[in-house]
């Protein structure tokens, strides 16, 4: 049991730590959002009339788009979403509800596109390799924290016991103590995750039994699907359909869709989900989109897909509640700290061995602990970073100014692997020093470069996600700066501990 | 939502976890900041009201946010305060002093 959580932390250790990293900042993923898209930093407002955007839908209709969908604002996302699909990609359109004027692209893939897919997908889309690579070490995750209770020596005894005297108990304890208090959490949230993929890491359940995922979609999710007709069609009223769903669910429907635009067959689909319950569902109601006849409506989910729904909710957050919200935040960042503890743990408890004995070890796995956990939060914070600096509309030898952000991203994080493995002895505190000051450097950016500093924030309840965002930037650097003032106390104690055995 | 219900729900999961903390001999001694030692039959009351206040702590969360917010508020604020106690216990050990205490105080006609 011991070896089996060594090694298998050892191995999963960095992917899980990224996808605890990227799914902490993912509870927050729409205000990370309004921070790197400073034109949705708008006021919400309802939509006045679907109808009045008729001119994306025709344009959707010339381009021959399969979809055209109309994402509708929340409290957390203030902005209307206009988006069809052409021959060659995505279009895309931000519109303010309140003027119903087109907003300028933002040219960034922000939390919802970048942070959020990272941390189920790794942004690996090749044969849904990140996604099974996630799955395993989610797989690993299970397999550590249920070998992790079995090894524990003295769970009770040390149920509450953080001693700071020293280093090598101090990492063992934090790992302990965040390990055991944190694991319902830490439990569920494994778990669900693994089960919101269910469908992906078990093809065979429903590729078994059903001849195609239409019919598959249809039977499990209530999915309504007809085929196009290959004739032109008209477009009725939007509005008209949207009513008609208000009187149903008695709120603001989430989105509107139109398959095959201006085909006969062409179908509208009003998107509801309920943010007042833990259960995320969408459900639906399909109107045709000539005649605004409605032609089915999602049926009330079976017990074990309400269930699932349910399963799915706690891990997704989709539902209104802030405390919760922060709490999953917090609890995540200690999932963050039991991974970086661990890893921490096996090199104090290896380093003189090693050095002894001569063994790289260490060495190798210290530079991949740094990379992996201060690596990737310096390189988030290049990417906020490069997000302040890159003027819209940049592009960069055809790369366009999202796509630049991403680039930093990933340059940035190989650079502090090569930082890591080149410099061992002073990487972690010049990595923390680096988080300090490009936390502040990102707070400092988004005042200069949008004017919303923070007690500017702070006072419009719409810049709030802003606030909220600078703040915990600061709250990092500052932690980021007692770290590195503790790691230099560590490394004078042990050049001076040194110095004494070797003279 | 009420705005009472996280406030509450932590309040008692923090005595209760406190309170399972204090019947340990170590943090007893740490917070109490000698080297007495709780009698048994305190450590069994400490333990039981703790519990009971973990309980109470899960009641109030379903209490107030229903089934569904209420599971997930209730399971995660024991996590939560069950490391605000480990923290206390490190760094700020006077938060708990004056639980430790009164504790203590009750056991004073038996040390004889």
């Amino acid at each position: 049991m011991d070896s089996l959580h060594t090694w298998t932390g050892l191995v999963m250790g960095s992917v899980l730590f990224a996808v605890f990293w990227m799914g902490t900042l993912s509870v927050f993923d729409q205000e990370i959002d309004r921070w790197m898209a400073p034109v949705t930093r708008i006021p919400p407002a309802e939509v006045a009339s679907l109808d009045a955007l008729r001119p994306s839908y025709d344009a959707a209709v010339r381009a021959n788009a399969s979809m055209w969908s109309i994402t509708l604002p929340t409290d957390r996302n203030p902005v209307v979403k206009l988006s069809y699909r052409n021959g060659s990609g995505t279009v895309a359109q931000l519109l303010d509800p309140r003027s119903g004027h087109i907003l300028a692209n933002p040219g960034t893939l922000g939390g919802t596109s970048f942070i959020y897919p990272f941390h189920y997908s790794l942004h690996v889309s090749f044969a849904q390799l990140g996604t099974w690579l996630v799955g395993i070490a989610a797989m690993g995750m299970l397999t550590l924290m249920v070998s992790g209770v079995i090894i524990h020596r003295k769970i009770f005894a040390d149920f509450f016991s953080l001693r700071i005297a020293k280093t090598q108990r101090t990492v063992l304890d934090l790992h302990n103590v965040v390990g055991v208090l944190g694991l319902p959490f830490h439990f569920v949230i494994t778990l669900s995750g693994l089960m919101i993929f269910g469908l992906v890491y078990f093809p065979l359940t429903w590729k078994a039994v059903y001849p195609t995922a239409e019919v598959f979609g249809a039977d499990a999710f209530y999915i309504f699907t007809r085929p196009k007709l290959d004739r032109a069609g008209e477009l009725g009223s939007l509005d008209t359909m949207r009513a008609a769903a208000r009187r149903e669910w008695n709120t603001e429907p989430r989105a509107v869709q139109v398959q095959y635009p201006g085909d006969a067959a062409a179908y509208v689909s009003v998107i509801h989900t309920d943010p007042g319950r833990v259960r995320h569902a969408l459900e639906m109601m399909h109107f045709d989109a000539g005649t605004g006849a409605l032609l089915h409506r999602s049926a009330a989910p079976k017990p074990i897909l309400d269930a699932w729904y349910f399963i799915a909710g706690m891990h997704l957050i989709q539902f209104n509640n802030w405390t919760l919200r922060w709490i999953y935040f917090v609890l995540g960042l200690f999932g963050c700290v039991m991974v970086a503890t661990g890893f921490l743990f096996w090199l104090e408890s290896r380093r003189k061995r090693h050095a002894a004995e001569g063994l790289a070890g260490v060495r190798v796995v210290e530079g991949m602990t740094i990379g992996s956990v201060s690596g990737i939060i310096i390189a988030t914070l290049a990417f906020f970073i490069a997000n302040r600096l890159l003027p819209l509309g940049t592009s960069v030898a055809g790369i366009e100014r999202a796509a630049l952000e991403m680039w930093v991203f990933y340059l940035v994080w190989l650079a502090t692997f090569a930082h890591a493995w080149s410099r061992p002895r002073a990487a972690w505190r010049e990595q923390c020093i680096a988080i300090a000051v490009l936390a502040g450097a990102a707070v400092l950016l988004n005042w200069v470069t949008t004017g919303d500093h923070l007690l500017r924030a702070l006072m419009h309840r719409h810049l709030w996600a802003v606030a909220g965002m600078d703040l915990m930037l600061l709250a990092g650097a500052a932690t980021a700066m007692l770290m590195a003032g503790r790691l230099k106390d560590r490394g004078a104690l042990r050049v001076s501990t040194r110095g004494k055995a070797v003279g | 939502m009420s705005a009472l219900a996280f406030p509450l729900t932590i309040a008692a999961s923090f005595l209760g976890f406190s309170l399972l903390a204090l019947s340990q001999t170590r943090h007893w001694r740490h917070t109490l900041r000698n080297s007495s030692e709780p009698p048994n039959w305190l450590r069994w009351i400490m333990r039981c009201v703790g519990y009971i206040a973990i309980g109470v702590s899960l009641l109030l969360a379903l209490a107030f946010e229903g089934p569904g917010f209420g599971a997930l508020l209730g399971g995660t604020a024991l996590s939560l305060s069950g490391m605000l106690v480990v923290f206390s216990l490190t760094w700020s050990p006077h938060l708990l002093r004056p639980l430790a205490l009164v504790l203590s105080a009750m056991t004073r006609p038996h040390v004889r």
